[in-house]
């Protein structure tokens, strides 16, 4: 599975801890790699999974949307740069401006990438909460 | 380690690094899957491939041990998801000094209303104000991890650099606010638990908003102002014209506090997301920051003697504090940079505890067992201080 951000897909930890990594340059976001067992049943795997997915989605979203603000960033420097000559530096008040406007052409997006990311998130607390009694109860029955 | 110490913690495991503790039999053992074996097949091998490591466990030589095999140089800032002090670290998921702050503006509320002083509310409001602001920030925390991952302002929050996992803070935030309002519902009022829940609701509310609309600084204006009114109503039971100006005294506040703030963070804002007054309105931001100052001016000397809610003493010894706040908020509007917004933030720190001493001060001697003589007043406030304690542990 390819995605923008950068995939240490060749680092194996010791399965038995949960592991997290260093934060993504464009994304930000840590990887995780959670821990599992011999015997895992269908549940945890599939919690271990959704979990380490929507990681790596959130991880992969916020990689495109840095890397847009930064070229649409450093293109209006240009512009404003060309504009203004040699002599003087875009202010902070004109870099406002785009501001405003990347904040708005990213409306949509944000609303869209935000509300799938309140329902996936809330929706691995209940499977959480299952896996934790499976694991209660293994570590019991020892 | 440098960009470790940099993102200020360091990792559990320091420079041992995969150094794991000697068979922890409590641990299930994992066997590794077939396709990350190494091809030789035998456990910690002299065969080296030439761009992995592979690192022994334990000094101990089993052959299911499993073999570390990296090949990522950023191998020494991977570390184990586990908290080194779970009290610390809750403090932090709690966002204590926040939440320390709102409970103090609810024991000003409680201490300005007209009522003697009674230990138990006055316990239960400060405590219960205090867990129900940790069960807030820790639903915040929770649903921003990924938005504060991207500012550099809370990059390193327990949340973003998972320190426990999501149903962890889940419960915390449960445990802490349901203990909240359960404590003001029971040695309070029930009034000010349901406001402590609202406020709760209001702030799980504004969350989302923050992402999505400019009223979002309302919001959280409105989520600042509740807390004097569950001070005020566990110590009364009721809410008069007195507690809303005291209420409308927080919400105004916010307003100059959070642009001060925001204004340096512009770019990070918008880079993450966030819809605030400083980023799609300047104009708005800087022109609330001074008709709230002024708001501020009007409520401290004008409606606060008004409605009952200090003496005339307050209204002018407010008035240089106040003041100064609507000249910095005026340099701010004239010139918002970065200096004059600074200045506005971090005297409005400065600004409310002062205002909240200089309200408790003015309403000494006005509730009716304080007019009594003062050594009089020392043995009954220590009889019925006793009193509170007996029937709380009663």
């Amino acid at each position: 599975m390819s995605s923008i951000s950068s995939s240490s897909s060749n680092v194996r930890m010791d399965r038995r801890f949960d592991w997290v990594g260093p934060p993504d340059n464009i994304s930000k976001i840590r990887k995780i790699m959670l821990r599992r067992v011999d015997n895992e049943s269908e549940l945890e795997r599939q919690y271990r999974q959704a979990r380490e997915e929507l990681n790596q989605w959130n991880s992969d979203f916020w990689a495109e949307h840095n890397q847009l603000f930064d070229r649409q960033k450093s293109e209006f420097v240009e512009k404003k740069q060309a504009a203004l000559g040699r002599l003087e530096h875009v202010s902070a008040n004109e870099l406002s401006e785009f501001y405003r406007d990347f904040l708005n052409d990213r409306h949509a997006a944000m609303m869209a990438y935000n509300k799938e990311w309140y329902r996936r998130n809330l929706q691995l607390i209940w499977p959480a909460l299952k896996v934790n009694v499976v694991r209660f109860f293994r570590m019991a029955r020892k | 380690m440098v960009l470790c110490s940099r993102l200020g913690f360091t990792p559990s495991t320091s420079t041992a690094v995969f150094h794991t503790t000697t068979t922890n039999s409590v641990l299930p053992r994992a066997k590794p899957l077939d396709e990350e074996m190494p091809t030789s097949g035998r456990s910690v091998s002299k065969k080296q491939r030439p761009d992995t490591q592979i690192l022994d466990l334990s000094g101990k030589r089993h052959k299911k041990d499993i073999d570390i095999i990296v090949a990522d140089q950023y191998l020494q800032q991977w570390y184990k998801m586990e908290t080194k002090s779970l009290a610390a670290d809750y403090l932090a998921l709690c966002k204590s000094k926040l939440s320390l702050f709102v409970a103090s503006t609810a024991t000003c509320g409680f201490l300005m209303a007209p009522v003697p002083v009674a230990a138990a509310p006055l316990a239960a409001a400060t405590i219960g104000t205090f867990l129900l602001s940790s069960a807030a920030n820790s639903c915040n925390q929770l649903l921003e991890a990924p938005y504060d991952a991207q500012m550099r302002r809370t990059q390193s929050r327990v949340l973003v650099v998972h320190r426990f996992s999501p149903l962890h803070a889940f419960t915390f935030a449960g445990v802490t606010g349901l203990t909240g309002i359960g404590l003001l519902a029971y040695y309070a009022n029930p009034l000010a638990a349901a406001l402590g829940a609202l406020n709760w609701f209001i702030y799980a509310v504004y969350t989302p908003m923050k992402r999505s609309h400019i009223g979002c600084t309302w919001a959280g204006a409105v989520v600042g102002a509740i807390p004097p009114l569950m001070g005020y109503s566990a110590a009364t039971g009721y809410l008069d014209p007195a507690a809303w100006c005291l209420a409308t005294i927080l919400f105004s506040w916010q307003f100059p506090h959070f642009n001060g703030l925001s204004w340096n963070l512009r770019g990070d804002y918008s880079k993450a997301g966030y819809r605030v007054m400083c980023v799609t309105n300047e104009r708005l931001c800087r022109v609330t920051s001074i008709r709230h100052s002024l708001a501020l001016l009007g409520l401290c000397s004008i409606a606060a003697p008004l409605t009952d809610l200090t003496t005339l003493t307050f209204a002018i010894d407010s008035l240089p504090v106040n003041a100064y706040l609507v000249y910095l908020s005026y340099k701010f509007y004239k010139a918002p940079d970065a200096k004059n917004s600074r200045r506005l933030f971090f005297y409005s720190l400065l600004h409310l505890p002062l205002i909240m001493l200089l309200m408790g001060i003015s309403n000494y001697g006005r509730n009716e067992k304080q007019k009594e003589p003062i050594v009089e007043r020392i043995t009954n406030g220590y009889t019925s201080m006793v009193e509170s304690i007996k029937s709380l542990t009663a």
